[in-house]
């Protein structure tokens, strides 16, 4: 693909594209959520009023209220902004030392490239919760904790995602006749292969984004991660579960931001995936 | 008159479902074949030729639609149901395909991937169908038969493969076997023992044969009729001696001239050879007239408007074409 | 044994002593003084000495790893810092409700995945293809806590078909414990075969495309016949590394879901001995559901030199 003219058609064809469109929507819808709970929220999402514990959705309170008398529409803008957070951060974290260890390995191969593919097939063995647990043990349950975590558990991903691509474009003659003219490969990585991986990595960072806020809420959800009263989503389940039986529109709305806002991540990958990927984008 | 043919195919198109919308891709096409006769369609890749022969199976990839008449045994095949399309695939008729590497089933062994028309059609137990197969295995020329019927296609090279391919071919001892490039992905060593065997094999069972191939020569020496095919019609067909005796369209003459030859009593063996100017043409847009006009030296403004009429050249030979006066050098317009 | 299954066994006894020493050095190592841990800032350096010494905490490091990979093998896990008996027991008695939960989910996804995923594939682009895509989609987005939450008030708190959680023990009858099992096993599995789903069907779809499904037609079989003798066992090898991969992730939300069905497995075994300080219990815990993985990968592994014999007839 060449740069000059795509962009306009790359962003004609993404208006038309179902997934792209719909995932995009949500996702920013989230991201809204997110920005407009950092200036407003309609009561401060920590306030508690302990005479309107558990109100039913009303024009007052449009999501109700939860088992403290705090407005849960105000609970669910700023959880927003915790799930954004943490994703941002782990998902950063696993790209940029995910990305550099991938871009390693295709760039040195051997053992360098064997090393790092047994520590990506190896990580497999400690899912996110279980690093958190570990973490957790050590130094008390924390946002930070998350973050670790779920880094973690990203960067094998990165890595072994991104020396596929980086393999891929070493292969290509242009790279031979950059090293011919005796560039060297930390050069030629920043010069060529990234550029030409750039969309992989978005595609992957996408899909990542929606695994970690999945991770973020189960964490919270368990107590080992975000810990009131920082509002957050999973935390937020957790409390609505005390009072299932009493108040169980609590549960309800929580898990719709989490499931709008993985939906909406996940649709905008396949998406990406299909506008970016030259073998699919003609069929579409 | 002569008995009713085995097979014959009367005004077949096909039409594909594309990104930029429907394309015929067979366009009329119509011919017959006797009992035992071998026939050979001739052309390059995207006349066609492939499509014709899934199309006579019944085998079309989805978005494909065929239309027109193939007649085989009283019936239309184009218009059959699936299970009684079922019943004569494989059995009646049989076809192999270009790809040995990849046309076998890399998790089943040899044996049982040849007896599964036997136990499908002939209703054999498994073991009957094995014991079978090793007589088939053994027709194609694969040494030590019994023991590779438990081979994996991946045990075996490309040549014993496709070996392979035609014993499940002939298991049913079909009255049609329909060859598409069956030598093409071979080494040319391997090609000429192929060619051998399905000659042999067409000669010993009597059963007809149509060979698709985009090689003039492997058609010369294996069949009796040949059809060229150029975008998606035949633009002339008839008995093999007689169309290479008399090359009347301009295509089919470019495709003789592009052909290598080293036989012997030929006037300049190493002259350089000859190529088809232009390429396939579009079968988005295509020409309402002479689909070869484009490409060809011949061509006059009546080739570019008018549509080429059937011209018959000699017994059984015709040619779709304006300039047969030129190619023959017959000077009489038809 | 082939050199690939020989191979891999190597492999798999490397990745369980990398796992072990990750477990040992983060746990063991990085926390400090477990002594100062669980016996708090107020103890004396004798209870402290005691401590040390009762639990083998003065050695060097070193043979503390090796002892205690030695008694990991014999089956010994250590003593718990606050029960202050062998962990083994107390985990051996919740693992009898984690590895059913999670063996059952399994079964259920693949069960799922596999029907819904061939069905999808063999209606490519028909209704009941668009339907189980757009259900899968939503399914993947589903965090699997919320999902057995609303299990919960569908089933227990509206229905009341099911009791909102807790187990009654194998004890007393296995019925009983099994249909306390049951919303939790769904809840787990629906993620999972959501994803499963999608991967069949792209599998399915992938082979439906090979030059020997064509062959296979032209032998005369039937679009059913070519789908269950020729497409399924080509298609499954994708999905199995899938599942394998699965295994982790369904391990790891056995361990969420038991929270929210207050089950008593090892999930809540982990929870209570993170609020005690409890190293060892966590320790055990972790580096045994880390084992598990990592051999029902293996096994995954083997596997596929059943289901392919271009991998059990390499003989490198």
């Amino acid at each position: 693909m060449s740069d000059g003219r795509s962009g306009s058609s790359f962003l004609r064809r993404a208006f038309r594209h179902r997934s792209f469109v719909v995932g995009a929507t949500l996702t920013a819808f989230v991201v809204a959520m997110a920005l407009l709970s950092l200036i407003w929220t309609p009561y401060a999402p920590t306030a508690i009023n302990i005479r309107r514990r558990m109100a039913m959705p009303s024009a007052d309170h449009w999501l109700g209220t939860d088992s403290f008398g705090r407005d849960v529409l105000s609970l669910i803008l700023a959880g927003a902004q915790n799930s954004l957070t943490v994703g941002v951060l782990a998902v950063g974290c696993g790209i940029v030392l995910g990305s550099t260890l991938g871009l390693l390995a295709a760039a040195r191969r051997g053992w360098i490239e064997e090393l790092v593919m047994r520590f990506a097939d190896f990580t497999f063995a400690f899912p996110a919760i279980l690093s958190a647990i570990m973490l957790a043990a050590i130094f008390g349950p924390s946002t930070m904790n998350s973050v670790v975590a779920i880094a973690i558990f990203n960067i094998p991903v990165f890595a072994r995602v991104v020396r596929g691509s980086a393999n891929a474009i070493w292969a290509r003659d242009y790279i031979l006749a950059a090293r011919s003219a005796g560039k060297g490969s930390t050069r030629i990585t920043i010069e060529h292969v990234l550029p030409n991986i750039l969309a992989v990595i978005v595609v992957q960072a996408t899909i990542q984004f929606a695994l970690a806020i999945l991770a973020e809420a189960a964490l919270s959800y368990l107590g080992l991660g975000t810990q009131p009263p920082t509002p957050s989503w999973g935390r937020m389940l957790n409390e609505a579960q005390a009072m299932v039986f009493r108040a169980p529109f609590l549960a309800v709305f929580p898990g719709c931001a989490i499931a709008i806002a993985v939906l909406g991540l996940n649709l905008l990958g396949d998406g990406l995936r299909d506008l970016t990927d030259p073998r699919l984008s003609r069929q579409r | 008159m002569t008995p009713a043919p085995l097979l014959s195919v009367n005004d077949l198109r096909v039409a594909l479902q594309t990104a930029r919308g429907a394309v015929e891709a067979v366009r009329g096409l119509s011919f017959t074949l006797d009992k035992g006769e071998t026939l050979g369609i001739v052309g390059e890749s995207g006349c066609g030729k492939s499509l014709t022969a899934l199309a006579l199976m019944g085998l079309l990839p989805d978005g494909a639609v065929a239309s027109g008449a193939v007649r085989y045994g009283g019936h239309n095949l184009l218009t059959l149901r699936e299970q009684q399309l079922c019943d004569l695939r494989g059995n009646r008729l049989a076809m192999i395909f270009q790809e040995p590497m990849t046309s076998l089933n890399p998790l089943h062994c040899i044996g049982d991937q040849i007896a599964e028309p036997l136990q499908q059609h002939l209703k054999l137990s498994r073991r009957q169908a094995r014991d079978r197969a090793v007589d088939l295995l053994d027709r194609v020329g694969i040494p030590n038969p019994r023991q590779r019927l438990d081979a994996y296609p991946h045990q075996m090279s490309g040549g014993q493969r496709q070996r392979a391919m035609i014993a499940m071919a002939l298991a049913c001892d079909p009255d049609i076997l329909i060859a598409d490039e069956p030598t093409t992905a071979l080494d040319v060593t391997i090609q000429g023992q192929i060619l051998d065997l399905i000659r042999r094999l067409v000669d010993d069972s009597g059963m007809a044969l149509v060979l698709i191939s985009h090689d003039l020569g492997v058609i010369a020496e294996t069949v009796d009729r040949v059809l060229v095919m150029y975008a998606g019609r035949a633009v002339e067909a008839g008995p093999v001696r007689e169309v290479f005796a008399r090359l009347a369209h301009p295509y089919a003459r470019g495709l003789f001239a592009a052909m290598p030859r080293i036989a012997p009593g030929q006037s300049h063996p190493r002259a350089p050879l000859a190529t088809i100017a232009g390429i396939v043409p579009d079968l988005h847009d295509l020409p309402s007239a002479c689909a070869f006009a484009e490409r060809c030296s011949l061509a006059e403004p009546r080739c570019r408007v008018e549509f080429p009429p059937a011209v018959s050249i000699g017994p059984d030979h015709r040619a779709e074409c304006w300039r047969t006066d030129q190619t023959l050098g017959t000077g009489t317009s038809p | 044994m082939p050199a690939f299954l020989l191979k891999r066994f190597a492999t798999l006894i490397a990745t369980l002593l990398a796992t072990s020493v990750i477990v040992f050095l983060v746990l063991e190592i990085l926390p400090g003084d477990p002594a100062l841990l669980v016996l708090g800032i107020d103890a004396t350096d004798e209870q402290l000495a005691v401590f040390r010494n009762q639990y083998g905490l003065d050695r060097p490091v070193l043979d503390r790893y090796l002892d205690w990979i030695a008694h990991l093998a014999v089956g010994d896990f250590g003593i718990s810092y606050a029960y202050k008996t062998p962990v083994w027991p107390l985990i051996a008695e919740r693992l009898l409700l984690t590895y059913p939960l999670a063996a059952s989910a399994m079964l259920l996804t693949v069960v799922l995945a596999l029907a819904l995923g061939v069905y999808a594939a063999a209606q490519h682009n028909k209704p009941g293809d668009l339907a189980i895509m757009g259900i899968s989609q939503l399914g993947i987005s589903l965090p699997n806590f919320w999902f057995g939450l609303l299990l919960i008030l569908l089933f227990a708190v509206n229905l009341g078909w099911f009791s909102a959680g807790g187990f009654p023990g194998w004890g007393d009858g296995i019925l009983a414990a099994a249909k306390s099992l049951i919303l939790p096993s769904i809840s787990l599995a629906a993620v999972q075969a959501a994803i499963l789903t999608r991967i069949t069907r792209s599998s399915v779809l992938e082979v439906l495309r090979e030059d020997f499904v064509r062959t296979a037609r032209a032998k005369g079989l039937s679009r059913q016949a070519v789908l269950w003798r020729h497409v399924l066992r080509n298609a499954l090898i994708p999905v199995i590394t899938v599942i394998g991969l699965q295994f982790g992730n369904l391990l790891a939300g056995a361990i969420v879901v038991e929270q929210v069905f207050s089950l008593p497995g090892l999930g809540r075994l982990i929870f209570q001995a993170i609020s005690n300080r409890d190293i060892e219990v966590v320790k055990a815990a972790v580096v045994l559901l880390a084992f598990t993985v990592v051999t029902v990968n293996f096994i995954v592994d083997v596997l596929y030199a059943v289901i392919d014999p271009r991998l059990k007839g390499r003989d490198v």
